[in-house]
């Protein structure tokens, strides 16, 4: 359908390069666009929206999706559709946007608007909504958004938003819609992973060869080592419910586009990253379990920021201490305080900067049981909060005394980077909830708080925060879930992702040019009131006030208004130094620790080595001594105990730096906090006194600052938000997120299973002179299935899994069948590379069918009529020889005859019955352009060699073999055949990639050497330039020898990549062909 | 077919039902008693016991004692992590446990009779139109399901390939229909085709889960009908997965004692168990040894 389209591409992209179209009648423009722009007013909720427009719907459906949601809707009736593309992706403007879906719908379009959801007093979600007629009655599926099921729609209408798609993503892979009165808010809650490191390496070191491309389903099936190597970026799924994003060194964001959208949609949530030595980044997510309208995808407009803003931490917090921050008196938002909002420049007008606004409320609304109500944030309440029927700050005074709270997500020991080897592995705790921190104090001094010594509150409340966390993040909610998957990723793509783009210029964020303004404000505030000049509605016993501290602090009216427009920036930038400083120390406790198991086990190989060399060991101040008269070599016995010598100052050193990055950071905090401390007396009186001032005017020049801002996209996170809080208590808090997570070195421990107990321990083993670990080991065998990781079990039944399979794509058979017309063979079973397994019987009745499982071998070919010659395709020979003993054996067992299907047969020749005296197995090798021979492999079948295999005779070389340099080639026991004496070595010119070699040998009387070597040499130069199978140059190579020199014996020895087969000549009995593999 | 030899501590053996007195009181305390146990010891432990159970149990310990002599990991009273962990850690894994079948009984009729026909009346599942008329009766509607499950008359109701399936493999043709009389009734039945270990009964897609993602070994199914769990790996890993499986009831003891024997010889020659223990069944077979009274299937 979508070539119908092609010259309508063509002209979408023409219609973009043209000047903007006329408007649509109806509409206004707003200010800030020449668009119509119709914005929901949350204090007016029931005014109306604009006529003509589908705006009725649109509000229905924003009613259900009030955060960050990013979909395209529909809903159709009476031959109309209004369809939402809500918060569409930045790959174009507005106008082209307009301009495109003018084109797309071109006369059946009746209206388009822009319809805005607020997100705070000068924040919104914009969508574009649109109203189409569509006179096409022909319907065509397409997949629904809440259920992944099918349903009919429009042709007309769900071809052009298909188009849409694909211009607005770059592939049409995971196209959906949802309908407009679809309710995620009525659907279960998001269910939370918790995927340890353990178990996403064993998942990847058990490397299962299964990863399918997603989108290019035609793919054979790849390896985890491949997809290591990739040199494209992919999506790739496996039969687990893993999905896997692969991301080589150096890609184009372009390149990652399309893949990353069949990713995101495939994925539900982010499990780990890995990052590889030679640049790549995996990024690993669960199979889609929860629906798209509850967990939308990914947006690859986030990914493409993180990679081109990188950046150590991130920050978003309220920040009521500035100055002017407060209650605001009169006006239009008459008794709401108002704060700046403090967010990182990268996350200005993004999702994830609009999802920390709403998780951020959403902790402290919901910590303080909904007693703060945010302006134009609009979200359903849980049915109950993490401190009961209490507020936290209620909890905490009432156990503690305290008069204020800090709240605080962040990323503490959220998440881990493991180095295992020379890969790097990072993983989260869980996928429902960042960490929570709160701290109870006197006040929102936090050094107050820090030094007070109530070490009863601290435990108590991080004990509170770790059950808060567990309540949040059991509510399974999308805002909560979605912030987790956004900080998985940035940090994935901070530490692993190395791209081809360049970064983007660093900006201003919008927080700053508000601070600009307070800052600005404060100066002329601070400077008025040391003049004793009154401004505004200020008292002057106030003025008087402030003069004075500022007097007594020393400092200047600009330095002070510094400080106090942001005074929360010094307690992000302490907290940061807090954390570093605790960072450090663990990591120096660590280091200690291993630093004393390795001294441990130093001791024990330098007792050891003392023992062996006969020694005397005493003890001394340095250490461990030892007395020996052992020579020189002895000194290797000690090796080991040196090493680990060496090892231990390592990471005493290691510690000891550690230490002293801890101890720095520590000392910088307490200075600052010093500072902090002197200024924020003042800071209180000032801000305070502030509130006296016209905030009115303050806010309005502030919100004037940040809408010169706006970006091109459809978001934009607010600058300023308001608040009403019914308990008079301080509290703030934000987020603090750490895009670089602590590091851990780990090793993979070899468990072994144990005898007596069934369940062994794992084994815990170190090398010597390695970097030390400081992580516990991993034991990859202990990962979990990844089915029970991943909360997706399966029912199970065997009607299921054959039903799934059924359906898939029917097989392809008409390359086997073709083959099976001409193998002279009754049958053709072939597995393809996915595991598919095809059977083509020739006749009577000739069939074609999909087998399911090897198992399932048995019945097919086992069912009448009776088939002789089966060829094998693609079939380790141990799989087919079990199932064939496995029947023939059945078969006996029944009372049936052994020869009674082919199976059991075939069966006949791994037993005793079929096997010969020298204890061969028959090869078929069917050749095009000639009847099948047949060939006995003798001994084992080497998997290395493939008879399969095309090699080049070009430039063959043949040398004539002494029994030493056979031996050496083919091993020593086919050197004892002493029968076989006249022996020839043939190189081959370049195989695929390596060289092989075909030994021949042959018995004979004297002389008989030298005119074998002639035989083949006159053979070889008949060959053709390029590679012929294996199998085909032996039997024509065999056939020239027969026909010229008529050896009894002959036999051929082929070796590649260090394997060898020996096949020999066999002489059929007329008119008689076994069964073969 | 010489392969390299294993070493038997890569060997486990899992024990899915009771191989001493000890676990067979234990398994016959449990509330509610396993599927196995109810089927085997009926309402009289002490009677099963001494009728058939501690020849059973008898073999199993020969088979444990030579089993752990020659360095083999034995795992009793096994559970569905404990098949996940030894999948994980060992190159050889044998498991022995009752497969919960396709037969019906009284007891897998979750609701009274007369919900059970009123289901079947309402033709909310095409299969269910060939039980016209439905009997009133639970012993004769048990028997009309067996008849429709043991008899594979169902497979029609099965796209055209699952149906020729069915048709082709008793084994696999009754565990199609059981699953569809199941999917049919759900919530009316206590579902068939599951295995049966100390921690309950688990699906096939349970069971081909808690398999080590990565295992390349061998494989023995030492279950009875154990083509469909066979038949579920293959076709979730791809036939990757190198197994031992049977399409019929299989008696606990020649088992035993055959698995013991494929150990031996193992542990002497090395090679792959699969091929060892299919050239002592071989054998066996000549020897007209196996025994078919007085079974008692796993």
């Amino acid at each position: 359908m979508i070539m119908k389209y092609q010259n309508l591409i063509a002209a979408v992209l023409f219609a973009a390069l043209l000047p903007l179209p006329e408007k649509l009648p109806g509409q206004t423009s707003a200010a800030g666009t020449d668009e119509a722009v119709w914005t929901f007013n949350p204090a007016s909720p029931n005014e109306p929206c604009p006529a003509s427009s589908g705006c009725a719907t649109w509000l229905a459906f924003r009613q259900s999706h009030p955060w960050p949601y990013q979909a395209i809707a529909l809903e159709e009736s009476n031959g109309e559709a209004v369809i939402i593309l809500s918060e569409p992706p930045p790959v174009l403007t507005r106008t082209q946007y307009r301009q495109l879906l003018m084109a797309l719908f071109a006369s059946g379009l009746v209206d388009l608007t822009y319809c805005r959801w607020p997100t705070g007093i000068d924040g919104y979600l914009e969508d574009i909504v649109v109203r189409v007629r569509d006179n096409d009655a022909s319907k065509m599926r397409f997949v629904s958004s809440e259920d992944l099921e099918t349903k009919e729609g429009p042709r007309g209408i769900i071809d052009r938003l298909r188009l849409l798609y694909r211009l607005e993503y770059g592939t049409s892979d995971g196209f959906s819609l949802e309908s407009v009165d679809s309710s995620p808010q009525n659907q279960a809650p998001i269910g939370e992973l918790k995927i340890p490191v353990t178990d996403l390496v064993g998942w990847v070191a058990s490397d299962t060869g299964q990863w399918r491309a997603i989108g290019n389903e035609s793919l054979p099936p790849t390896t985890m080592s491949q997809l290591y190597t990739a040199k494209s970026p992919g999506a790739f799924v496996d039969n687990a419910g893993i999905v896997v994003l692969v991301v080589p060194k150096n890609s184009r964001l372009a390149d990652v586009r399309a893949p990353f959208r069949r990713f995101a949609v495939a994925s539900d949530l982010i499990i780990g990253a890995r990052g590889s030595k030679n640049g790549s980044m995996l990024l690993f997510a669960r199979s889609r379990s929860v629906p798209l309208s509850v967990l939308p995808p990914l947006r690859f407009e986030s990914f493409a920021g993180f990679a081109r803003n990188r950046a150590g931490n991130i920050a978003q917090s309220y920040e009521r201490r500035r100055i002017f921050a407060g209650k605001i008196q009169t006006g239009k938002y008459a008794g709401w305080d108002w704060a700046p909002i403090l967010l990182s420049p990268q996350l200005d007008d993004t999702e994830f900067g609009t999802l920390l606004n709403f998780a951020d409320q959403i902790l402290k609304s919901w910590s303080q049981h909904a007693e703060v109500e945010y302006y134009a944030f609009l979200y359903s309440s849980p049915r109950a909060y993490p401190f009961g029927d209490q507020a936290a700050s209620e909890y905490f005074q009432t156990k503690f005394n305290t008069t204020s709270l800090l709240f605080n997500w962040n990323t503490d020991e959220f998440s881990t980077i493991n180095r295992i080897g020379t890969e790097d592995y990072l993983t989260a705790t869980r996928t429902g909830a960042l960490r929570i921190l709160y701290r109870p104090g006197d006040s929102l001094d936090f050094t107050a708080n820090d030094e007070s010594g109530s070490s009863d509150a601290r435990t108590d409340a991080d004990q509170k925060a770790q059950e808060a966390q567990d309540y949040f993040a059991s509510l399974g909610n999308p805002i909560l879930v979605r912030v987790v998957q956004n900080v998985l990723l940035y940090q994935a793509e901070q530490n692993f992702l190395t791209i081809a783009d360049p970064q983007d210029q660093k900006r201003q964020a919008r927080s700053d040019l508000v601070e600009v303004v307070l800052e600005q404000q404060a100066t002329k505030w601070l400077t008025a009131a040391k003049q004793h000049k009154i401004m505004g509605s200020e008292n002057a016993v106030l003025v008087d006030l402030v003069n004075r501290q500022l007097q007594e602090s020393g400092m200047t009216p600009s330095e002070l208004a510094s400080f106090i427009a942001s005074p929360q920036k010094v307690v992000i930038a302490f907290e940061r130094m807090r954390e570093l400083a605790l960072k450090s120390a663990r990591e120096s406790i660590a280091l200690d620790q291993q630093a004393e198991e390795t001294s441990r086990l130093g001791k024990e190989a330098f007792t050891s080595a003392c023992a062996s060399v006969g020694g005397t060991l005493t003890k001394n101040q340095a250490g461990l001594h030892c007395e020996h008269r052992a020579a020189s070599t002895g000194q290797q016995s000690f090796r080991e105990a040196d090493l680990l010598h060496a090892q231990m100052d390592e990471e005493e050193a290691a510690a000891e730096n550690a230490a002293e990055l801890a101890k720095q950071n520590e000392l910088a905090s307490q200075e600052l906090a010093r500072k902090y401390v002197k200024a924020s007396a003042i800071a209180k009186t000032v801000t305070e006194f502030s509130g006296a001032a016209d905030l009115d005017l303050v806010l309005a020049q502030v919100l004037q600052a940040g809408a010169g801002t706006a970006g091109s996209g459809f978001i934009r996170t607010p600058s300023v938000v308001l608040s009403k809080n019914v308990l008079d208590k301080e509290a703030i808090g934000g987020h603090n997120i750490d895009l670089i997570p602590r590091r851990t070195v780990t090793e993979i421990s070899h468990s072994t299973t144990d005898a007596e107990n069934h369940v062994g321990a794992p084994a815990k083993s170190r090398g010597v002179g390695n970097r030390t670990t400081s992580g516990p080991l991993i034991d990859v065998k202990m990962a979990r299935p990844a089915e029970q990781a991943l909360g997706k079990p399966r029912l199970g039944s065997l009607l299921e899994e054959m039903r799934v399979r059924a359906s898939e794509t029917p097989a392809s058979f008409a390359e086997i069948s073709a083959r099976a017309k001409i193998c002279n063979c009754d049958a053709i079973v072939s597995q393809k590379s996915d595991g598919t397994i095809l059977f083509v019987r020739n006749a009577p009745p000739p069939i074609e069918r999909v087998i399911f499982g090897k198992s399932g071998m048995i019945d097919a070919l086992a069912a009448p009529p009776f088939m002789k010659i089966i060829e094998f395709e693609n079939f380790d020979r141990n799989s087919v020889e079990s199932l064939a003993r496995t029947q023939s054996l059945l078969n006996s067992k029944s009372g049936l005859r052994a020869s009674d299907d082919a199976f059991a047969s075939i069966g006949k020749i791994f037993t005793d019955d079929g096997i010969t005296d020298n204890g061969a197995a028959e090869i078929l090798i069917a050749r095009e352009d000639g009847e099948p021979e047949s060939l006995f492999i003798i001994g084992g079948y080497d998997d290395r060699v493939s008879l399969k295999e095309n090699f080049s005779w070009h430039g063959a070389q043949t040398n004539e073999a002494s029994a030493s340099k056979w031996s050496e080639m083919f091993g020593a026991d086919t050197e004892r055949d002493e029968t076989l004496h006249a022996r020839l070595i043939v190189r081959f010119g370049q195989a695929v990639n390596r060289q092989g070699v075909l030994g021949i040998a042959a018995d004979g009387d004297v002389g008989f050497v030298s005119r074998l070597k002639l035989v083949v040499n006159q053979w070889l130069g008949r060959q053709p330039a390029q590679p012929m199978p294996i199998s085909d140059s032996i039997l024509d190579l065999r056939a020239a020898i027969l026909t010229k020199l008529k050896p009894n014996h002959l036999q051929f020895y082929l070796k590649r990549n260090g394997g060898t087969i020996r096949a020999a000549q066999v002489d059929l009995p007329t008119g008689t062909k076994g069964p073969h593999t | 077919m010489k392969g390299p030899s294993i070493a038997l501590q890569s060997c486990a053996l899992l024990f899915g039902t009771p191989v001493s007195r000890e676990e067979f009181d234990r398994a016959c305390r449990r509330v509610p008693r396993s599927d196995y146990i109810a089927h085997v010891v009926g309402d009289n432990p002490e009677e099963a016991w001494h009728r058939n159970y501690a020849t059973v149990a008898e073999t199993a310990q020969e088979l444990i004692t030579t089993a752990r002599n020659l360095g083999a990991v034995i795992c009793r009273e096994a559970t569905l992590s404990d098949f996940s962990y030894v999948t994980a850690h060992a190159k050889v894994v044998i498991l022995l446990a009752h497969f919960r079948g396709f037969d019906f009984s009284e007891e897998d009729f979750l609701s009274p009779v007369n919900s059970v026909v009123a289901a079947i009346e309402a033709r909310s599942h095409p299969v269910l139109a060939y039980f016209d008329p439905v009997p009133r009766d639970l012993s004769l509607l048990v028997d009309a399901f067996n008849v429709a499950v043991m008899g594979r008359k169902l497979l029609s109701y099965l796209p055209s390939a699952l149906d020729i399936a069915g048709r082709n493999s008793i084994s696999v043709g009754r565990v199609l229909c059981r699953d569809l009389l199941d999917e049919a009734l759900a919530g009316i039945t206590k579902p068939g085709n599951q295995v049966d270990l100390f921690d309950g009964l688990h699906s096939l897609g349970a069971m081909e889960a808690a398999l080590w993602r990565g295992f390349r070994g061998e494989l023995d199914l030492a279950l009875c009908n154990s083509a469909a769990l066979a038949t579920y790996i293959d076709l979730h890993r791809n036939n990757t997965v190198r197994h031992l499986h049977w399409p019929d009831l299989i008696d606990p003891i020649p088992q035993f004692a055959l698995i013991g024997e494929t150990l031996r010889r193992l542990s002497g020659r090395g090679g792959s168990y699969i091929n060892t223990r299919l050239i002592v069944e071989e054998e066996m077979l000549h020897l007209n040894w196996s025994s078919n009274d007085n079974r008692r299937h796993p």
